[in-house]
């Protein structure tokens, strides 16, 4: 923007201003690499809504003839599994509950965390102590480790999963709020609105949270590949979904013992996690810079 | 001087520190600003100028003193209570970078003192905002600008507008310039200049520039360590200081003459605000002290205009 206000200021001169996210849009749209990441989120997220239609097999059909097929099969693209369900099959209808696993925590989290960490550094004083060392004791365990011990006290299942690995999330999440906030409340705009009478409430709606909620969702974006490793890992280990239900992770655990047999095929849940957090990750992190406005 | 719009005396703030220590970030100052005139407030940064601002506008609530504006105590009110004298007293800020919301229009920033206050709404808003970017020298084509596609001294203008839009009576303004470029400081000093002889407006100008506050004000204090040490007119502080500290701070802003001996530089720094000497405050820096100051403290005092807080003057 810089660069074009020096370059025509005539023309900057009379042009309209566009709109905020009109231009995080258009910044966004210049970073090729998270245009593709976008586009590969997007693929991914089209794939598991319409996952059984597009599916060629029923991912819960197995025949003992044909099982552990490699890649390139007749009828079987990638292959078959260990009970001879179709991989392909299984791995567009395992993107359902991976992403599942992957947003939802992320995203009741997000509210969660935000909330509090607003409040937090809105606030401030003794509740800021309070909430600020309370999740502190939360980073305390290594988020691997938590997010384990946690659904394996609440017991297998994916609910109980998803619950862990939101209790998991909360804290970075009103971490990153509360500094966000903290640095905003100190912007002379939030004093000048206090000089004209402006409520804390006002404050908090109009200058606050639309300061705020960007970069605490950019970070929550970031968060959603970890989230679903963590997930896999949970299924992995059997405390997210159970089998036969298709799910990157748990697919991973049932075939791992393959891996000598049909080394790819059983590599390829393995690939789709890592795809789809890369995605993420870059999708997110070209979010980041196009909203990184120069004051 | 009946006519006092803002009264101040012994106006206190203290913060508590770890350990028990207590800073004293503002420790009884008097000000008084008759309406329509300019009062400078000069010192080292550190010395609680800004802490005075904002204690004066109650953005901060103080622990000590009273703050009368025009004849009501304001010192302990509760924010409620405030709130409709808040129309009478605006702030512009030393950074217009970020004293303005990067993601709402001037319109909206503009504006915000009218919708907080529910003095108009809508068309009526835009009327108005529009009337003020005009009195602060802004096209009405700068309505729907963003912060970003702004200059320095644009966002000056525009927090000015912002603070002019509910017509208040008393404008404090925090370090207005020293965030500018030097040839826009000038700008926006005259254009301040002046708004006040047409808008009628009494300033609270707060600075460390001694040019800039003899440029716009009628009468300076000059603060030390949470406490003003001399106050009067600007022509005669600046002709005849009688502080020790404020004869060293015109000393190291006027160009050396070879009729007059140049003052001794001033040794040591500011100490901590909270470990403030007993006795004057200035003493341990003092290049004329005396027994006395090292355990009496001397209050601010002299004839009619000008006084001065020091056992020598």
């Amino acid at each position: 923007m810089s660069v074009l206000t020096s370059a025509r200021p005539q023309v900057v001169a009379i042009e309209a201003s566009e709109g905020y996210w009109r231009s995080v849009l258009r910044r966004f749209l210049k970073d090729k690499v998270a245009v593709a990441a976008a586009i590969v989120v997007l693929a991914i997220v089209l794939a598991a809504l319409f996952a059984h239609w597009i599916a060629p097999m029923d991912p819960y059909a197995g025949r003992t003839f044909r099982r552990l097929r490699p890649i390139g099969t007749e009828g079987f693209p990638l292959g078959t599994d260990e009970l001879g369900r179709d991989m392909l099959s299984r791995l567009i209808v395992g993107a359902r509950m991976s992403l599942l696993m992957g947003v939802t925590p992320v995203l009741i989290a997000f509210g969660i965390g935000s909330v509090l960490g607003i409040a937090a550094g809105f606030i401030g004083g003794w509740f800021n102590t309070a909430v600020m060392r309370t999740v502190d004791v939360f980073y305390a365990f290594p988020s691997v480790l938590l997010a384990v011990a946690l659904s394996g006290a609440l017991g297998a299942g994916l609910g109980n999963a998803m619950l862990s690995l939101t209790i998991v999330f909360i804290p970075p999440i009103v971490r990153v709020a509360e500094a966000v906030t903290t640095q905003v409340r100190a912007r002379d705009y939030v004093e000048a609105a206090r000089a004209s009478g402006a409520s804390a409430l006002t404050i908090v709606r109009v200058h606050v949270l639309g300061n705020v909620l960007g970069p605490i969702f950019v970070y929550a974006t970031s968060l959603i590949s970890v989230s679903m490793i963590l997930a896999s890992g949970l299924s992995f280990l059997g405390l997210g979904v159970r089998p036969p239900e298709p799910e990157w992770g748990l697919m991973l655990n049932t075939l791992r013992t393959a891996i000598y047999v049909q080394p790819w095929v059983a590599a390829l849940p393995g690939l789709c996690i890592f795809v789809t957090s890369i995605a993420f990750n870059m999708f997110s992190d070209g979010l980041r810079s196009a909203m990184d406005v120069k004051a | 001087m009946s006519g006092a719009l803002l009264e101040v005396r012994g106006l206190a703030k203290r913060y508590a520190q770890k350990g028990g220590r207590v800073l004293r970030a503002v420790d009884g100052v008097d000000l008084r600003l008759t309406a329509g005139e300019s009062l400078g407030l000069v010192g080292e940064s550190g010395c609680g100028k800004s802490t005075v601002a904002r204690l004066v506008l109650r953005l901060i609530p103080p622990s000590g003193g009273e703050i009368r504006f025009q004849g009501r105590d304001i010192a302990s009110l509760g924010e409620d209570a405030l709130r409709p004298l808040r129309r009478d007293m605006q702030i512009i800020f030393q950074n217009p970078h970020s004293a303005l919301n990067p993601r709402r229009t001037v319109f909206a920033s503009v504006a915000e003192p009218l919708v907080v206050q529910g003095t108009s709404r809508g068309t009526e808003a835009q009327a108005r905002v529009t009337e003020l970017l005009r009195q602060v020298g802004l096209p009405e084509s700068f309505l729907w600008r963003f912060p970003h596609e702004l200059s320095g001294g644009q966002k000056q203008r525009v927090c000015i507008a912002r603070a002019l839009a509910l017509a208040p009576k008393l404008l404090v303004l925090d370090e207005p310039t020293s965030a500018l470029d030097v040839s826009v400081q000038a700008q926006i000093l005259d254009f301040l200049q002046e708004l006040r002889g047409s808008l009628g407006l009494t300033y609270l100008f707060i600075s460390h520039n001694l040019a800039v506050v003899r440029q716009v004000c009628d009468r300076v204090a000059v603060m030390y360590l949470g406490r003003i040490v001399e106050e009067g007119p600007v022509e005669t502080i600046f002709a005849a200081p009688r502080h020790p500290y404020t004869r060293a701070l015109i000393g190291s802003v006027l160009p050396p003459r070879p009729s007059c001996l140049p003052e001794a530089a001033l040794a040591g720094d500011v100490p901590n605000a909270a470990e403030i000497p007993p006795g004057c405050r200035f003493a341990p820096r003092c290049p004329i002290r005396m027994e006395r100051c090292l355990g009496d403290d001397p209050a601010l005092a002299g004839d009619g205009s000008h006084r001065v807080a020091c056992w020598a003057a």
